[in-house]
């Protein structure tokens, strides 16, 4: 077979409505070797790989388009399919064939963009997948007038099951040779939209026959009970309480590992590394720095494995559907809910999800107020505070003041959140509510494949952050905590050291130094820019009744918010080692005097505030790396910072001022 | 009368719509042109929006969306 020889590798394109099993063909084609990246300038994820043929040696890429119901189009994804298909999107080439896939049981509506990219001109190939499933319910498709009246080359798939693959595998290099291009008897590129919709009724009524009586399929039966107005809400929290609390349990034992591999591999790298400053940079910098972040990758890949789980299922539709009037109370879409509720474990993954809003201004709000959502990096925080400072008492002898803060913290978040996205759909980012019109696609059995493969996908993207935005803001708050540093209080350490060593015994000497080591470790971090950071904010976040030590700790917790109890433990000089159930930490922190007032540093007001303060601060790196670049410039995370840090501000300083009006300290 | 005025399980077809919009532009590429048959299969548990059958497959619409379509019940 002799295959037209061109300089740049051929390119065939998959083209089909959302959920007719693109991607499950892409997935059988390519066997599972792909590469993902975003289209240039926007966040349309482009997908290809290479395509296996039989008879031909030259390498022929495979792009898998995003769903389109168009090429008329309304969102960035349809844009993108236009430009692909007129050969105008750059980086991409004009395709030498087009696969177009249609779902056989949603036959009539797919012929709509089926004849929009026959008209287009590129030569074809229909494949109607789903075929079993139809034909199971007794619809009848008669493939050879299908051909005859469209002038296509037509397949039939299952491929779930991978049925038709390997036809569709040789179409395609026949294809390829060939070029044969669509025939189809009618132009339609006069016809307005209603007179292309009477062609494919006439068309569909010489080549389909529907079954005679509607089967109520079990589809039916499962959104009976899924959409139900009762047992519809019972299943959507059994299902969000089941993926929360997996991601809980099932990640944790995974992050605490991780959480020892970075600091095994510290260790590791402190012993081949010259001490000093190289070795500062990378053990405390870079590594502590990146695997912050990376501890949160269980959490993240889990959070991604359920998404696509629910939504090759049908049921991300569903609880879009069921949420939509709630979310428009706030001015956002029902699409908005899931990126909302991810975002309590991580807003990350909350943010990436929002990819699925079609309108620019819904999309941007539900971005801004993901952060809001009380993410897990939060829990240290909250339970180092109230550990140390809320009591145990109970409120009418029923609910304990522990939990009874802990839950204001995640109540504060919503309203915090649903406020905000209210305010900016009426100011900011005004616009008329954008239309909710959703598929609902019918149910069906998730492919473990496929889910791996979008978690996987999407988890690389979080990877590949945290190895570059996110490695470069670790080196810059590692100079911040580290430098600069101070000859004094080295030397006067040392010699306090010295003295040790001659005055005390093997383990009353080990035990000073431990202490020593720690005092000098929070001396220097005083000294540092940091450090100077919190004394020149400290009149700032005075009103909070924060001191400089915890401005020290709000400066480097923008790391991520976790870190606020590992810097608190260097401050106090308990060693970085301490977590939030150090008894160390806490008794150090409730013995912490003002030095002037000799009044303690923290109370249960002060420990409140420090919480809302972080419910409402956007303390996370990572959330700016990624609004960056799913917004696609700085102006947008700039301005996240700014209004969080105001909104974090203002609930401080509210909460403290508040709190001394009411006579507590 | 218009698609918001049905009830659960009755059906209609699609006369026209009242205004115009992008969103009508879209209801249309979706298949629902003048002449259509639809099905109003449920309403979302808060009452809003409504989930409507199209040509074999489920769609969901808001309510004040699809005030805008003009529709005739079928007995």
């Amino acid at each position: 077979m002799a295959i037209p020889v061109s300089s740049s590798p051929l390119t065939v394109a998959l083209i089909g409505n959302p959920n007719v099993g693109k991607t499950t063909i892409f997935n059988a084609l390519t066997g599972l070797r792909h590469n993902t990246a975003n289209y240039p300038g926007v966040t349309v994820e482009k997908r290809w790989g290479s395509l296996k043929l039989k008879n031909t040696v030259e390498p022929v890429e495979l792009i898998d388009l995003p769903g389109a119901y168009s090429l008329n189009p309304q969102s960035p994804d349809e844009e993108i399919v236009r430009n692909v298909l007129f050969g105008n999107q750059t980086g991409t080439t004009k395709p030498d064939l087009v696969v177009m896939v249609v779902d056989a049981n949603n036959f009539n509506r797919n012929l709509y963009l089926t004849l929009q990219v026959m008209a287009v001109g590129l030569p074809m190939i229909l494949v109607l997948n789903m075929w079993d499933e139809a034909m199971q319910s007794g619809k009848k498709i008669n493939l050879a007038k299908l051909r005859a009246e469209l002038g296509v080359v037509a397949v039939t798939t299952e491929a779930s099951l991978g049925v038709g693959i390997e036809l569709l595998r040789t179409a395609i290099e026949t294809g390829l040779v060939s070029q044969s291009k669509p025939n189809l008897r009618h132009d339609i590129s006069k016809m307005k939209t209603t007179e292309r919709y009477q062609l494919i009724d006439r068309l569909a009524s010489q080549m389909v026959t529907e079954p005679a009586e509607e089967v109520r399929t079990i589809s039916h039966k499962i959104d009976d009970v899924l959409t139900h107005p009762i047992l519809g809400w019972l299943v959507f929290v059994v299902v969000m309480g089941v993926i929360f609390q997996s991601i809980f349990s099932w990640a944790t034992p995974l992050m605490d590992l991780i959480s020892k591999g970075v600091e095994e591999l510290g260790k590791l790298a402190a012993a081949f590394l010259p001490a000093g400053p190289l070795e500062s940079l990378v053990v405390d910098g870079v590594i502590a720095g990146v695997g912050n972040v990376i501890v949160f990758v269980p959490q993240i890949f889990l959070l991604f494995f359920f998404i696509a789980f629910f939504e090759d299922f049908g049921y991300m539709a569903r609880a879009a559907f069921v949420l939509d009037r709630v979310m428009k109370k706030v001015g956002l879409n029902g699409k908005a809910f899931l990126p909302l509720l991810s975002s309590f474990a991580c807003a990350i993954p909350g943010i990436m999800a929002t990819r699925t809003i079609p309108d620019k201004n819904d999309r941007l709000a539900t971005i801004l107020v993901a952060p809001l959502m009380s993410c897990s990096a939060r829990l240290p925080v909250y339970a180092l505070m109230i550990g140390a400072f809320i009591p145990d008492g109970r409120f009418l002898g029923i609910f304990g003041y522990k939990g009874v803060t802990l839950f204001s913290m995640y109540f504060l978040s919503i309203f915090a959140g649903l406020g905000m996205a209210t305010l900016f759909r009426k100011t900011l980012l005004k616009g008329t509510l954008s239309p909710f019109l959703l598929e609902l696609p019918p149910y069906r059995v998730p492919r473990l494949q496929n889910v791996m493969l979008v978690m996987w996908d999407r988890g690389k993207e979080f990877i590949k952050n945290a190895g570059t935005t996110i490695f470069m803001l670790s080196i810059i708050l590692w100079f911040l905590v580290s430098y600069p540093k101070s000859d004094a209080v080295k030397t006067h350490y040392q010699n306090l050291r010295q003295q040790a060593a001659q005055s005390l015994q093997a383990d009353d000497f080990k035990n000073k130094i431990v202490v020593l080591n720690h005092e000098e470790a929070g001396e220097q971090l005083k000294k540092s820019f940091a450090g100077r950071l919190g004394r020149v904010i400290e009149p700032v976040i005075r009103p909070l009744g924060f001191d400089w030590k915890i401005g020290i700790g709000l400066v480097s917790s923008f790391a991520a918010r976790e870190v606020l109890v590992s810097t608190l433990a260097i401050i106090y000089n308990v060693g970085d080692d301490a977590n939030e159930n150090s008894k160390d930490l806490i008794a150090a922190l409730r013995k912490a005097k003002d030095p002037v007032t000799n009044k303690p540093v923290y109370t249960p007001l002060i420990a409140i505030g420090i919480m809302v303060f972080f419910v409402l601060a956007c303390q996370c790196m990572s959330t700016v790396a990624i609004v960056r670049r799913e917004t696609g410039g700085w102006g947008w995370p700039l301005f996240m910072i700014s209004y969080m840090t105001f909104l974090a501000w203002m609930g401080a300083f509210l909460v403290h001022q508040g709190g001394k009006l009411l006579g507590f300290e | 009368m218009f698609l918001s005025d049905l009830q659960v399980k009755e059906k209609a077809v699609v006369q026209g719509f009242q205004g115009e919009s992008l969103l009508q532009e879209r209801l249309m590429e979706l298949g629902v042109v003048p002449g259509t048959t639809i099905l109003l299969k449920r309403f979302a548990p808060l009452g809003d929006p409504i989930e409507i059958i199209v040509r074999g497959y489920s769609l969901s619409i808001r309510k004040e969306d699809a005030k805008q379509i003009l529709v005739d019940r079928l007995s």
